[in-house]
């Protein structure tokens, strides 16, 4: 009996550090799943890692899961995953200037088309 | 001898669409003579039966495993079930192109048809552009990707298709897909015409309705057919992946939405003239775009198109001739194109206006995500990748709002209409949405997104019922209900009903089955369990299944909830003709949501133990029938049949 | 995937990384070579049926240039007798057993050689089977 108390007296002092680590094990395996999916399987026909059970995305997994564990950021682990792979890995492509166009082209096309649609329909705001 | 009679019928298409374009030039352009036009008009439904017939006799021959044809022996063998012998004649490049130009007859024959009452002057130039497209793709299947070609010596067998095409998803995916793609060669000919023509009514918009509707309907349904095999199919849990393949079939699709849209406009308000003009052009120069890119490989690999640069070279001397001429007729003729003076902002025409500003520039968005790659190639030599996280970051902030305005669009009337109107037309509608909001808000729990979801979808049916309330009300005795009134609503009303209802529901399984999955990756020994949702389920044994044409591993799955027990079957096939493998998810699908199993390899190998994959995605059967619903929506539109009168003809 | 895909490696131009493996056969230490002479690295594995190929073309090889083997995702019993069935191209034999320093590489899967030149740097990445033919070629890309 008294083992179990102390064991319960033991373990309300530590309740704070359990749950946190608790914490830390699930935003591990949210940043993992949210990474993965943002990363090209190298060797499929354009699958995420998350969706892949190919060889390579298996060891794959494995490593990102380690950096993260070791408590590398996100950012840390796609660095070293596109040093070594290429940005073919990533699925968002970097916001740089050569992919300036890319980000900038969903508001810029909105912007045209709605300046000449607008303007060209000749609109009356009353009747 | 099938193959022989089936390249003949090609050979005359093609001969017979040479001398109908020359013809059509003649009688457009040079002398306009009654015998010609009726040649013109006889030749059409020929050249239907010669592409129709050609096509059924390669069907034929696949049917019968003629290894002689090269096509056959590339992509069949003769242990496959007959169904996939038959399907398979369009799983491949050759054969699918002949299906094409098979449906293209289709729709000459019955553009043919339905033109016969039209003047004369106008019909000549419509089959002028459909010449144009006839010689084009017959021109490009028999010189580039010939499908009767033969080998000699004529091998025993053949190189068997694709495990992932051995599947009923082939036999209808396509066919429906192409019957939408091919569709959208009527309003680009219907506009091609009016240009030459020079001037564009609400009669020509009303002739043209039912043809993007048909495009539209079938291009729904093949694309939700295609993503529900994918799901099903590919074992990756989701149901659409951003695949270029996929996009270059969803663009056609956001254009002709908007096309729909600006077409009514046309025909009801005399307006938005160039919009449907520009859109029937692009559309059907993305439907080119897309079934040739992805058909030649360009999408997948930059390479291939070295591989067969007649191919590529041809497609886009075609798809360049076709829209450049297109465009440049319009930027002659545009000044001849009358809009009527009068377009309010705060009225139906103005909100679908401003919804076909959203839906062009998201599929400026997609086109744009989906050619990145190619031009970051081409420009400096580095491969990059342009994903789902990209297409979700861009594209739904472009698509909500959209969808959103058109609960308003619903609600509010044609042509002028002010605030104040506005305000008590849905000012309640307002109110009771968001009250709705909020009490969702504290009853569930998830990510932003789940709520924007889930408020679209709320906000949609809420219009849909209150513009229908408000139809119903009797407008002399407040608040009354006459139901007398509910069959002098337009059937094409209840059309549009259906197919918002139908967005309403697909946004609802798009929002739940996203955010509220459950998921679960793990190794599993025979007998172990694992638990998913309510779910406990035990991998109970693998057994080794064999086939005719295939061998497979299969794991059986006890599944445990509550009370009720049941097994479910997760498989890994390797096909025996090409040696590929392919996996076959186990499904349970309870009401809305789907259980879904796949078993891969072992890991590590010969251990015993497998790489499981469940899936708990709720509501997921709501995106697959919302779409049925929209297509559904579109064919109650098409059988409004109260659209014989004419409009008279509107002078400024 | 497709063969003669062209695949951008990442790590060209750059320093070899560090390859802390275990060593199966050889008594080559890379940190003495690396940056000194040139020399090739090669993963392979008994499993692969186009590394038996692309061994022999490796034998033709070894007179002039310094190979290092890596065993992927392999044991040290089937690399032995791998080696001892075909012949052994290599100064230098080390075992990847998990794979984890060929995603330190940029591996995509076995065969794939690396090139590396006097500096230390990597110069190329062949992805597949090395034939006399590509040898060729990359050697007289790499002289050039």
């Amino acid at each position: 009996m008294l083992i179990i108390k102390y064991y319960l007296i033991l373990k309300l002092l530590l309740y704070p550090f359990l749950i946190f680590g608790v914490q830390e094990e699930a935003k591990i395996k949210k940043d993992l799943r949210s990474l993965l999916s943002e990363l090209r399987c190298m060797v499929c026909q354009n699958q995420s890692l998350l969706d892949s059970d190919s060889d390579l995305a298996n060891d794959m997994k494995k490593i990102i899961y380690e950096k993260l564990k070791e408590g590398k950021s996100k950012t840390e682990v796609k660095d070293f995953l596109v040093s070594r792979y290429g940005e073919f890995i990533l699925f968002k492509p970097l916001f740089n200037k050569t992919n300036l166009l890319l980000w900038l082209g969903p508001i810029l096309s909105f912007l045209i088309i709605g300046f000449v649609g607008f303007k060209k329909t000749r609109i009356k705001i009353k009747k | 001898m099938i193959a022989e009679i089936g390249h003949i019928f090609l050979i005359i298409a093609f001969v017979l669409s040479l001398m109908q374009l020359i013809t059509s030039i003649k009688v457009n352009f040079i002398s306009f003579s009654e015998l010609n036009y009726y040649a013109l008009r006889k030749t059409n439904y020929i050249i239907s039966l010669f592409l129709v017939f050609s096509f059924l006799s390669l069907i034929l021959s696949y049917a019968i495993s003629d290894f002689s044809v090269l096509n056959i022996y590339n992509n069949s063998h003769s242990n496959k079930p007959l169904i996939y012998k038959i399907s398979g004649t369009w799983g491949n490049h050759e054969g699918s192109l002949l299906m094409w130009l098979a449906i293209l007859g289709i729709y000459g024959f019955f553009l043919t048809l339905t033109t016969k009452k039209n003047s004369s002057n106008f019909t000549a130039k419509i089959l002028f552009a459909t010449n144009i497209v006839n010689v084009g793709f017959i021109g490009f299947t028999i010189f580039t990707s010939n499908p009767f070609t033969r080998i000699s010596p004529i091998p025993s067998e053949g190189n068997g298709l694709n495990p992932v095409l051995q599947d009923p998803g082939l036999a209808f995916h396509p066919p429906l897909l192409y019957l939408g793609y091919v569709g959208l060669t009527v309003p680009f000919a219907y506009s091609i015409a009016a240009l030459l023509d020079g001037k564009i009514t609400r009669d020509w918009a009303k002739d043209i309705r039912p043809w993007i509707l048909i495009s539209w309907i079938f291009l729904t349904l093949g694309i939700s057919l295609g993503s529900f095999w994918a799901y099903y199919e590919l074992g990756w849990g989701g149901w659409w992946f951003w695949d270029p393949v996929e996009n270059v079939s969803l663009l056609p699709w956001l254009l002709l939405t908007a096309l729909l849209h600006s077409n009514r406009v046309t025909e009801k308000r005399d307006n938005l003239k160039s919009w449907t003009i520009l859109l029937s052009i692009i559309a059907f120069s993305l439907t080119l775009l897309g079934t040739f890119i992805v058909r030649s490989g360009l999408l997948t690999s930059v390479h291939a198109f070295a591989s067969d640069p007649a191919r590529g070279i041809y497609i886009l001397t075609f798809l360049f001739f076709i829209t450049a001429s297109a465009l440049i007729l319009y930027v002659i003729r545009h000044d001849k194109i009358e809009n009527s003076e009068k377009f309010f902002l705060i009225s139906k025409e103005g909100g679908l206006l401003l919804n076909n500003i959203f839906l062009c520039s998201s599929a400026i968005t997609i086109l744009l995500g989906t050619l990145w790659p190619l031009f970051v190639e081409a420009i400096t030599g580095r491969d990059i990748s342009v994903g789902a996280p990209y297409f979700n970051l861009v594209f739904l902030p472009i698509i909500m709002p959209a969808i959103f305005i058109s609960g308003i669009i619903i609600n509010i009337n044609w042509k002028g209409n002010s605030f104040e109107l506005l305000y008590t037309k849905i000012g309640k509608a307002f109110t009771i949405f968001i009250f709705l909001l909020i009490a969702i808000l504290f009853v569930y729990n998830g990510p932003t997104i789940f709520y924007l979801g889930i408020a679209l979808s709320v906000w949609l049916l809420i219009s849909i019922l209150n513009d229908f309330l408000d139809k119903i009300n009797s407008k002399l005795h407040k608040r009354k209900i006459k139901i007398s009134k509910v069959f002098g609503i337009p059937i094409s009303t209840y059309g549009m009903y259906v197919a918002h209802l139908g967005l309403a529901i697909f946004i609802l399984g798009v929002a739940v089955s996203d955010s509220k999955k459950k998921y679960f990756e793990g190794v599993l020994k025979q007998g172990q369990t694992t638990k998913i949702y309510k779910y406990t389920i035990t991998l109970q044994n693998v057994i080794e299944i064999n086939q005719k044409n295939w061998i497979a591993e299969r794991g059986e799955f006890l599944v445990k909830k509550d009370d009720k027990k049941i097994t479910m079957k997760a498989e890994r096939r390797i096909y025996l003709d090409t040696g590929m493998p392919s996996t076959e998810a186990a499904i349970y699908r309870n009401v809305f949501n789907h259980l879904y199993i796949v078993m891969g390899q072992q890991q590590p190998e010969n251990s015993g133990k497998r790489i499981v994959r469940i899936y708990y995605n709720p509501f997921i059967v709501l995106i697959w029938l919302g779409a049925f619903f929209m297509a559904f929506g579109g064919i109650i539109s098409i059988l409004d049949r109260k659209r014989k009168k004419k409009y008279a003809t509107f002078k400024n | 995937m497709n063969e003669s895909k062209h695949l951008s490696s990442a790590m060209l131009n750059k320093t070899l990384p560090e390859l802390n493996l275990e060593v199966l056969e050889g008594d080559l230490s890379i940190t003495e070579i690396k940056g000194k002479k040139p020399f090739i690295v090669n993963y392979f594995a008994s499993w692969c049926v186009p590394c038996v190929a692309e061994h022999e073309v490796l034998k033709q090889l070894n007179k002039d240039y310094i190979i290092i083997g890596i065993g992927y995702k392999d044991t040290k019993a089937n690399i032995k007798k791998f080696i001892s069935d075909l012949g052994n191209p290599y100064e230098l034999i080390m075992m990847d057993p998990e794979g984890r320093a060929a995603i330190n590489l940029g591996l995509y899967g076995v065969p794939e050689t690396y090139f590396i030149n006097e500096k230390g740097k990597i110069k190329y990445r062949q992805v597949g089977p090395l034939t006399e033919e590509k040898f060729k070629n990359i050697v007289y890309l790499l002289n050039k």
